[in-house]
């Protein structure tokens, strides 16, 4: 199955949310729509979905033009943020209820809750009320709930938002694992460029309603179009000279006692593994990441006095 | 199909409401030279009812006074500080809202009244030649509304108070502030919207009681009063320009105070941390506060524990002894078994479940329109649910009178319809907060899952709103059930509802009986304002 957006735009009233974004989906792979919360990144989901009408553009589902359809035959599953569980069905009721409205018999469909229910983990928990459940089984639930009708697409509204840390590491690693042993073609929204990093096939960063850049996350984060995308997908360093903006990852800056540049620490961050310093030369502050090894005795402390250089062959020249 | 709905619906609130309401202005302007302001014109250039209309507005003000007093010191008492036994305060402070005044009102005659219990108690302990004080006119009604309308001062402050700002609070004392300038440059801001819409409620009952006036009133001439009076001499042009002054004073308070409100309200910051009641320590205070409760407690029963007790007094047995002697079970045994007194009780029931249903079928889809959708008719339905609210029962029965008197005078569906008209309000109330609580994820997810609008509706929506339902269904039936007022408008001898059997029961010297249909009252309504309880906090 493949997506096809050409030329998606809608407003909230006067308050344009999406302007003419186009985007296609290859089959089986999983794109991640980042962006700062407001982006309409969410937007853009639910006119896929069909929850939203009133949306200028076109979508094609797999070639087949499913503008007009109503979102009950969309076959776009989406597992919705606060995963939208109904508080009154059981979680076997909820992982069913969309094989029910798809009026496959009573026995077929406990097979399949059952079978699903196996796959996320969920077993034996089906007679369960959803709110005597965990965050994480609930999160589950809304997987299951989206897989078991094995959608054409699967739309993820940041799914894992509600999770802490660790338990949303391990799921998105999961639901990565699922998608691509089932092949089903995923928009994955969410405002976490790590998650988005870590999960996605190709990153579609948004930002006003618009697509800024899309392309695989190596290339996104290395060769951002712009600033805004050089900074969402993390910190940086721009130099400007000869008419181009150099893009200079923290990583970047090599401390070296014969280095061309000399600072002043402004401040650093033990972060385990890695230091990451910010270290002021003239007016400019640049922000530099070590691996915690190398700074050997030195602390990188404020205000203490450094010289180091700028691996410039690992920059990139903005837009190019 | 989803038009044809909403023209039928249009079409109920349209006859049901707006008709009858305006039926009232025209038979108001009616004289027998053709339309006129005349009727106007008498009311305000004859003696007695000028003196009704400025009673009218002085037991307003005088209402909202006394009951704004007592009813926020009982929110303070009971929610501000951690006052013993602050629950079960809570629960009791709030049954006037669903104990119909009649009640209570006949409840007071039989303890305050020229023999009643208390009084006759007094004047034995202290060998009085006469009753210490006569529990009639401005003051006894002042007494019963002060005793069953600080209601709506105590859950709005309440409500305000729960949602006060500790960490502003303590900002204000950590600046510097004293205890009474928080409360004046703090607290009482953030409890001043609540103070005026609670005043708009109060005054709006105080002016449209009924049953205090005409039970206990004596010479203190009311509108309500003089409306009924009106009408069964056949004046009807008459009681309904009454009823339209009556409502021009509701709706000029009410505008004035919503002005009023707007115009002190602000958006409160942070939410949490919640207030927490704050710690009486000094032991006397403490032991005043659980004296205060105690008191509260025996005064909030005493009435609800009168009319109780009394109704197991054997009949004809009570007549010169200040407290009765013989009790049995006859009173229940009569109401169940003489068709002649079953029939008012079976009645009530009959119209308040109709009303209760009726209103339940028109409450889904109203609230449905005005809360889910922005069609370009929903002011219309905002418009014709809230019109009742502003008009006091009488004016309401006088509308159902101006507007079916030729098509179903002495009809019997005409009761149960005001009823309906009356309560329909708060039932859409009920049901749109439901909507209001259910996301719209829960749609959207089912729609999203492949069920189309009907099955979504019935399979997600209902469910998740029928606790709401149910509580507008209960709510209506409840307040139906031991409705007076608009009874006593409405009612024919072969219609006779309960309160209207419990009253003449009264008048007749049937103490007994009269307090045995009030019991009844009270349980079902006991009964099912606990259901209400639950199915509301089911929804939350």
């Amino acid at each position: 199955m493949t997506i096809e957006l050409q030329g998606i735009a809608y407003a909230y009233g006067t308050e344009p949310a999406v302007r003419g974004v186009d985007l296609s989906l290859e089959q089986g792979e999983l794109v991640a729509l980042l962006g700062p919360s407001g982006c309409g990144k969410t937007t853009l989901l639910k006119i896929i979905a069909g929850l939203l009408s009133g949306a200028q553009g076109r979508i094609f589902i797999d070639a087949e033009e499913v503008t007009l359809r109503p979102a009950q035959d969309r076959q776009a599953v989406m597992v919705f943020q606060n995963y939208a569980l109904f508080p009154h069905l059981s979680v076997a009721g909820n992982i069913g209820y969309g094989l029910k409205m798809r009026g496959m018999g009573k026995k077929d469909r406990e097979q399949a809750v059952r079978e699903i229910m196996e796959k996320v983990e969920l077993g034996g928990l089906g007679d369960r009320k959803i709110h005597s459940i965990s965050g994480g089984q609930q999160q589950r639930v809304a997987l299951a709930r989206a897989l078991v009708l094995k959608p054409r697409v699967l739309l993820f509204d940041e799914p894992l938002s509600n999770l802490d840390e660790k338990l949303r590491i391990a799921m998105r690693q999961e639901i990565r694992g699922i998608q691509q042993e089932l092949g089903i073609t995923s928009l994955y929204v969410t405002h976490d460029q790590e998650e988005a990093m870590a999960i996605a096939d190709r990153i579609a960063v948004m930002r006003d309603g618009e697509i800024q850049q899309v392309g695989d996350p190596r290339e996104v984060y290395e060769n951002p179009v712009n600033a805004f995308v050089a900074r969402f997908m993390g910190e940086c360093n721009f130099l400007t000279g000869g008419g181009a903006t150099l893009v200079c990852r923290p990583d970047t800056l090599v401390l070296d006692p014969l280095g061309d540049m000399a600072g002043t620490v402004v401040a650093s961050e033990y972060l385990g593994s890695l230091v990451r310093y910010k270290v002021r030369v003239g007016e400019v502050v640049f922000v530099g990441e070590t691996s915690s090894r190398q700074t050997f005795n030195n602390q990188l402390a404020a205000g203490e006095k450094i010289r180091f250089r700028m691996d410039r062959e690992r920059c990139s020249v903005m837009g190019k | 199909m989803k038009n044809l709905l909403k023209i039928g619906l249009m079409l109920i609130l349209g006859v049901l409401i707006i008709y009858p309401a305006f039926s009232t202005l025209l038979v108001s302007l009616r004289t027998d030279r053709g339309f006129s302001f005349e009727n106007y014109h008498y009311l305000f250039t004859t003696q007695g009812s000028l003196e009704a209309m400025g009673n009218t507005l002085l037991l307003g003000v005088l209402t909202v006074l006394v009951c704004g007093l007592i009813g926020t010191f009982l929110a303070f008492f009971v929610h501000f500080f951690d006052t013993p036994w602050r629950r079960t305060l809570d629960r009791l402070l709030l049954l006037p809202l669903v104990v119909p005044g009649l009640v209570i009102v006949v409840a007071f005659v039989q303890l305050y009244g020229e023999s009643g219990l208390v009084t006759k108690t007094l004047e034995s302990v202290f060998k009085l030649e006469q009753t210490p004080y006569r529990f009639s006119g401005l003051s006894g009604i002042l007494l019963v509304h002060a005793y069953t309308q600080y209601i709506y001062f105590y859950m709005n402050v309440s409500l305000a108070i729960k949602q006060l700002d500790r960490q502003v609070i303590d900002a204000a004392l950590n600046l510097g502030a004293s205890y009474r300038e928080v409360f004046t440059s703090v607290i009482l801001p953030y409890i001043k919207p609540a103070l005026i819409s609670a005043s708009v409620l109060t005054f709006m009952t105080g002016i449209g009681s009924f049953s205090a006036p005409s039970i206990i009133g004596g010479g203190f001439k009311v509108l309500t009063t003089q409306i009924l009076m009106s009408k069964a001499n056949m004046f009807l042009e008459l009681a309904g320009a009454q009823v339209m002054v009556l409502v021009l004073f509701a709706t000029v308070y009410l505008s004035l105070g919503r002005y009023y409100e707007k115009r002190v309200s602000f958006e409160s910051g942070v939410r949490e941390p919640r207030m927490d009641p704050v710690r009486i320590k000094a032991p006397s205070l403490r032991v005043l506060t659980a004296l205060t409760g105690g008191a509260l407690v025996v005064m909030i029963l005493l009435p609800v524990a009168a009319i109780f007790l009394l109704s197991f007094v054997a009949p004809g047995t009570w007549m010169v002894d200040i407290y009765p002697r013989a009790f049995s079970l006859d009173n229940y045994i009569r109401i169940f078994t003489r068709s002649r007194s079953f029939q008012p009780f079976a009645n009530s029931l009959q119209m308040a479940t109709l009303a209760a249903v009726f209103a339940a079928f028109i409450a889904v889809p109203t609230a449905y329109i005005t809360t889910k959708t922005r069609s370009r008719t929903r002011p219309f339905f905002e418009f014709a649910v809230m019109l009742p609210f502003a008009m006091p029962s009488s004016a309401i029965a006088i509308n159902m009178i101006t507007g079916f008197s030729h098509v179903l005078l002495g009809a019997w569906v005409l009761l149960p319809l005001a009823y309906l008209v009356h309560s329909l309000p708060l039932g859409v109330r009920s049901v749109v907060l439901s909507y209001e609580r259910m996301k719209k994820d829960y749609t959207e997810a089912s729609r999203n899952l492949g069920a189309g609008n009907l099955r979504t509706f019935t399979g997600i929506t209902l469910p998740l709103i029928a606790p709401g339902i149910w509580a507008g269904i209960l709510l209506v039936f409840i307040r139906s059930l031991g409705e007076y007022t608009i009874s006593s408008f409405l009612y024919t001898p072969s219609n006779r509802p309960l309160a209207i059997a419990m009253v003449n029961s009264m008048f007749d010297f049937e103490i007994g009986l009269a307090m045995a249909y009030g019991t009844l009252v009270l349980l079902v309504t006991l009964v099912g304002s606990g259901l209400i309880r639950n199915l509301q906090d089911i929804t939350r």
